[in-house]
């Protein structure tokens, strides 16, 4: 029970955050759930109710959008998070030189992606990137524009995040430092040895931050938008155009109640996939 | 059926020698627990038996066979844990069968030796449970039942009582006994640094100092006849009283500040004036009237503990375990007496110099 002369001091404290939280948040998911609703363009405001969203699941580019954003979240979830985890528990095994190891694949995580992008089209560059020279030392000599290409770039731009394992690396080496060294001797005595002691002790016990990891991942890239961006815009023939970059477009076109409806789809499936992943993996539920 | 011998065992760190060259023979079945200080090396060496640990000289043998390098489930070792080292992502039953899974036991045969363990511990009821809905005893036990499970040659215990309460501790305590005589031909060996426990269930104990073998011997033959100061001090509770002095003649002692004491005509092989060292443990001091007194003082502290009181007498603090009726107050000048035979004597280098009965001497090497 809070004191009446108390009521006053506590709401004037929580003023300022939840001031902060209605602005930022609760106002623009109003805006945003309402105008996927209607035909807004700033000026006019028309009521149209599920129009926005038929017109997207009929339009061929919201298909190949979401084909895209999946994709880009498999590469996450599939090949970003188990390299990261592999990463982490080998260097948490604190081989020769890990701290360097350590700091270099730290280290591109930390570059926004707007700058990492700009380094990979550099990479990909048909005329003087390092890719194409790379491949040439191995005697494929080409051109090869890889970002320009249909059945390259989305490859193209899966590799530009696929090895940024910094994030999963330092979570699970945390994670793994909190693991008692006395499991794994335990474990040993067993019968459990090398890779048999990661199987059946490390990974159940990195259950909670493999999942935090899958769900940032997953919640990273359903919204990717910036690398696209810089990279390709979408194309060629949109074959790398994600959710987010169609919402985009939808709102430098002016169809705002379009984009809305767009962004309220990309909102939903954050949604299922938090409550999917945090299902799957028990987040929360201590493992240790 | 597994005779455990160390032969002359060292273990480094870097340059650092923790253990200086151990050799003992630890006979098929014994119950041997290793007792020690902090920091002693004791714990280092059960981790050595278990493999767990690196040899850097010497020898380990079972029956005779050197397993130095044999990984700890070929050696057939199973340990118990301090922190009870259970897997707290699998429940008891999984904790219990996940060695024998390891090792391709059948699934029958699994759930046969699992809840037949299950029985003897009575943990039979938690095998669905994660160990983090147990109690520190309950714990304890599965970690004993997932060692038992296994059937080892060797049983290694490193502190297992020590995260438990007092309660918990000496009910645990009477099980480990119990299981040693279930298993009468499994080699046990017991690391703690409660002496208590180290009396209650060894066939020997093996007092560890700096990593040397202080002295061997069953807990009577370590209590009675400590080889060392060190022993005397840390076998017993309270500990041995200390006092020092030098010798007067034959089989004559004279205290510091005190008086000449007899030693019941035992001489000792010391000339006179050299200084030793006079120990006497609590339990053996009785209050006399002043005439017959050894050691005289005023009563500086009192702890009353219903059965028996410690009286803490003189300057020096002696401790005396009295008689719980006896009637005595802070600040009474009493008199304290112990029989000669009941006297230790230690030279300046802290071995002992009188023998009550034939225990173990020596350097400390035990074969």
């Amino acid at each position: 029970m809070i004191r009446s002369g108390m009521r006053l001091p506590i709401a004037l404290s929580l003023a300022p955050g939840v001031a902060l939280f209605a602005t930022f948040f609760v106002v623009p998911f109003a805006l945003l759930v309402t105008s996927s609703f209607s035909e807004w363009s700033g000026l006019e405001f028309r009521f149209t109710g599920l129009e926005n969203f038929q017109r997207m699941l009929a339009d061929f580019v919201f298909w190949r959008a979401a084909g895209n954003t999946v994709f880009y979240s498999a590469v996450g979830v599939f090949v970003q998070v188990p390299l990261g985890c592999l990463i982490g528990i080998i260097l948490a095994q604190k081989i020769r030189g890990w701290k360097v190891f350590r700091a270099i694949i730290f280290v591109p995580w930390v570059i926004s992606g707007a700058a990492f992008a700009l380094v990979f089209s550099m990479f990909y560059n048909p005329r003087f990137g390092l890719l194409n020279d790379i491949l040439a030392l191995f005697g494929f000599a080409s051109r090869h524009d890889w970002l320009f290409d249909t059945s390259t770039a989305r490859f193209a731009i899966a590799g530009t995040f696929a090895f940024v394992l910094g994030f999963t690396m330092i979570v699970v080496m945390a994670e793994i430092a909190s693991i008692p060294k006395e499991l794994y001797e335990a474990a040993e005595c067993d019968g459990a040895q090398g890779w048999r002691l990661h199987r059946y002790i490390t990974l159940p016990l990195l259950r909670n931050a493999i999942g935090t990891c899958v769900l940032i991942r997953l919640l990273s890239d359903i919204g990717l938008f910036d690398i696209v961006y810089i990279l390709t815009l979408g194309g060629p023939n949109d074959s790398t155009v994600t959710l987010a970059l169609y919402g985009y477009r939808a709102y430098l076109s002016g169809e705002w109640g379009f984009a809305s409806a767009i962004g309220s789809t990309i909102l939903l499936i954050g949604l299922v996939l938090i409550l999917s992943v945090s299902r799957l993996f028990r987040l929360g539920e201590r493992a240790q | 059926m597994t005779e455990v011998t160390f032969g002359n065992i060292k273990k480094s760190y870097g340059s650092q020698e923790v253990l200086h060259g151990l050799d003992l023979a630890i006979r098929t079945g014994e119950f041997v627990v290793f007792v020690g200080p902090s920091g002693c090396g004791k714990s280092t060496l059960l981790r050595m038996i278990a493999g767990l640990e690196d040899i850097t000289s010497g020898t380990l043998a079972f029956n005779g066979s050197v397993v130095n390098t044999l990984p700890p489930v070929e050696r057939g070792i199973a340990m118990v844990f301090q922190s009870y080292a259970l897997y707290p992502h699998m429940t008891v039953f999984d904790n219990m069968a996940f060695g024998l899974r390891l090792a391709g036991t059948t699934r029958a045969e699994i759930e046969r030796r699992v809840r037949e363990t299950a029985e003897i511990l009575q943990i039979g009821e938690y095998l669905d449970r994660l160990p983090r809905h147990l109690s520190g005893g309950q714990r304890q036990r599965v970690a004993i039942g997932r060692a038992i499970v296994r059937d080892p040659r060797v049983f290694l215990f490193d502190e297992p009582l020590s995260n438990l309460d007092a309660a918990l501790r000496v009910g645990t305590r009477t099980e480990i006994a119990k299981l040693h005589e279930r298993m009468p031909q499994v080699t046990m060996i017991y690391v703690t640094h409660d002496q208590v426990e180290a009396m209650t269930l060894a066939d020997r104990i093996v007092v560890l100092n700096q990593g040397r073998i202080e002295q061997v011997g069953t807990p009577m033959q370590l209590y009675c006849d400590p080889e060392s100061l060190f022993v005397a001090r840390f076998i017993g509770s309270p500990s041995m009283n200390i006092l020092s002095g030098t010798v007067e003649g034959e089989g004559w002692i004279r205290l510091i500040g005190g008086k000449t004491i007899s030693l019941g005509g035992q001489a000792i092989n010391l000339s006179a004036g050299t200084a030793v060292s006079v120990g006497v443990r609590p339990e053996d001091l009785e209050i006399v009237p002043p005439s017959d007194g050894m050691f005289d003082g005023t009563v500086s502290l009192v702890e009353q503990l219903g059965e028996y009181q410690l009286l803490y007498v003189g300057s020096e603090a002696l401790i005396a375990k009295v008689d719980g009726t006896v009637q005595i107050r802070k600040g009474e000048a009493v008199s304290l007496a112990a029989r000669a035979d009941r006297l230790h004597v230690f030279a300046a280098d802290g071995t002992s110099l009188r023998r009550r009965s034939g225990g173990h001497t020596g350097s400390g090497r035990l074969v």
